[in-house]
């Protein structure tokens, strides 16, 4: 089974094109290029593929992958 | 003929990505093989017209990144890689030039249509969260505009064209003053156009625009021939790099044709249907060849409009036949490339650019049986062998906006 980690990073590579090589769980968003446009963007793939309902002005620009993961976890989803 | 000395300028690059090749080169030889490419389109499948003139084996991830392309609606997709083939045709290159002096000016007209159309979807059958924080960026049409100034660094002035189906010849024309006025040293400028979504199609089809030869797309895209029944939709990009004429040869640059006159007007008669008169077109007409310098009776070629809707065609080919005084070798390119809207005459430009580089017409595909009512001599069969030296490319669009090139062989 996968962890939310696994599956995060899975989206910000095909969804997103994010570089897979680039993504661990202390980087930032503003790290990963992703603009404040492109987190609503995530935010909406994340609610449909995982079934969260994370806000729109949750993730900003410093935000790391393992917030984002606590952010979902938070929620019960465990992938 | 009494070409201007100065204020012609050079066509220094083309950069093609048409359902008929995604490049310049395959883009032109399968428009001189007169092999038509319309064909059943399974993205509008169970629709009144089900077929178009689709780009296919476009990979936009492969060619803009995975980070970019997901971010662009495919017009402007479409016009990236028609712009970078098209600088670097031209020899030029966006890192060192002096991007302040380099100016944009693109045609579309109906926009981002897939992406407005996916997100509608997604807002009647989800959420209003569902929409996409994108929908506007991707959607709006001068984005196509916005994002060609990002990808090459051209930081002079930057905008869309909006006058339909002559919105690329429209692009043109005015890049030109820009380059005659030295607002800009190089401007690239053309067209994009890719609306082959369900309702964007459908509305063209209601309009009853659209051939319906649903039996036989190949066929359907026959302009002048006497079985024509309207056109068909395609998508695509065609970029034009321009410069000054003396600043193109004392670079030393390949230079494929000069663009030597340029006339534009309005029917101010109907917003879809075109004077049957002609008058407008032939007001653009005249005028480009005025501006020219060159004779009603000096043109050798004309790649016209020809949708190969039964009223364009026979009123087009009224105004050529009553204009020009010597028998120019007409053609229509559409017959091949299907109709790519407000892409149509930046992609007729190149052509026509084309055609006076290479000394060759492309035969006007499916034209077996040319309409008794046009007296013109359209190119047919095979692509011809000519000797070219003036040629004219024409470009109508809905809400009467007429346009008309000049080019000159080199």
């Amino acid at each position: 089974m996968s962890t939310v980690q696994e599956k995060l990073t899975d989206l910000l590579v095909t969804q997103l094109g994010v570089p897979a090589a680039k993504i661990e769980p202390g980087i930032s968003y503003k790290d990963l290029a992703l603009d404040s446009l492109a987190l609503i963007e995530f935010t909406m793939i994340l609610n449909r593929e995982l079934g969260t309902d994370l806000s729109d002005d949750l993730l900003q620009a410093e935000t790391t992958v393992a917030e984002t993961v606590e952010f979902i976890e938070a929620q019960g989803v465990r992938a | 003929m009494s070409r201007p000395a100065t204020g012609a300028v050079a066509v220094t690059g083309i950069g093609l990505v048409t359902a008929a090749g995604l490049d310049t080169q395959t883009s032109w030889e399968r428009v001189c093989s007169g092999r038509s490419t319309a064909a059943t389109d399974p993205e509008l499948a169970g629709l009144p017209v089900d077929f178009s003139c689709r780009v296919t084996g476009f990979d936009a991830s492969a060619l803009l990144g995975p980070g970019s392309s997901w971010r662009l609606d495919r017009f402007t997709q479409l016009a990236i890689v028609a712009a970078r083939q098209a600088v670097a045709d031209a020899g030029l290159d966006p890192e060192s030039w002096d991007g302040t002096r380099v100016g944009v000016i693109v045609g579309n007209s109906l926009g981002g249509t897939q992406t407005w159309e996916q997100q509608h979807r997604r807002l009647l059958e989800e959420t209003p969260k569902s929409v996409s924080p994108l929908l506007i960026p991707m959607g709006m049409s001068n984005m196509v505009a916005g994002h060609l100034a990002i990808d090459v660094k051209a930081m002079g002035p930057s905008m869309v064209t909006a006058t339909a189906c002559a919105s690329g010849a429209n692009a043109i024309g005015l890049a030109r003053d820009l380059l005659r006025s030295g607002t800009c040293d190089v401007v690239l400028a053309g067209g994009a156009e890719a609306a082959l979504t369900p309702a964007a199609v459908t509305g063209l089809a209601r309009m009853g625009g659209l051939s319906g030869r649903r039996e036989d797309p190949a066929a359907a895209s026959r302009p002048f021939d006497a079985a024509r029944d309207g056109f068909v939709a395609a998508e695509g990009a065609g970029i034009l790099v321009l410069e000054r004429a003396e600043d193109a040869r004392a670079r030393g640059a390949g230079v494929y044709a000069d663009v030597i006159g340029f006339g534009a007007s309005s029917d101010a008669h109907h917003a879809t249907a075109p004077d049957p008169s002609g008058a407008g077109m032939e007001r653009a007409l005249r005028a480009a060849l005025a501006d020219a310098g060159v004779g009603t009776d000096e043109v050798d070629h004309v790649n016209a409009h020809g949708t190969s809707t039964p009223l364009n065609d026979v009123t087009e080919g009224r105004v050529l036949r009553r204009v020009l005084g010597r028998r120019p070798l007409v053609t229509s390119t559409k017959g091949v490339t299907g109709h790519t809207l407000a892409a149509a005459g930046a992609v007729e430009a190149a052509f026509t650019a084309l055609a006076l580089h290479h000394q060759l017409v492309p035969p006007t595909a499916n034209l077996t049986d040319l309409d008794p009512e046009i007296d013109l001599d359209v190119a047919a069969g095979a692509a011809a062998g000519a000797d070219l030296e003036v040629a004219v490319s024409t470009s109508l669009g809905f809400g009467g906006h007429n346009a008309a090139l000049v080019l000159a062989a080199a």
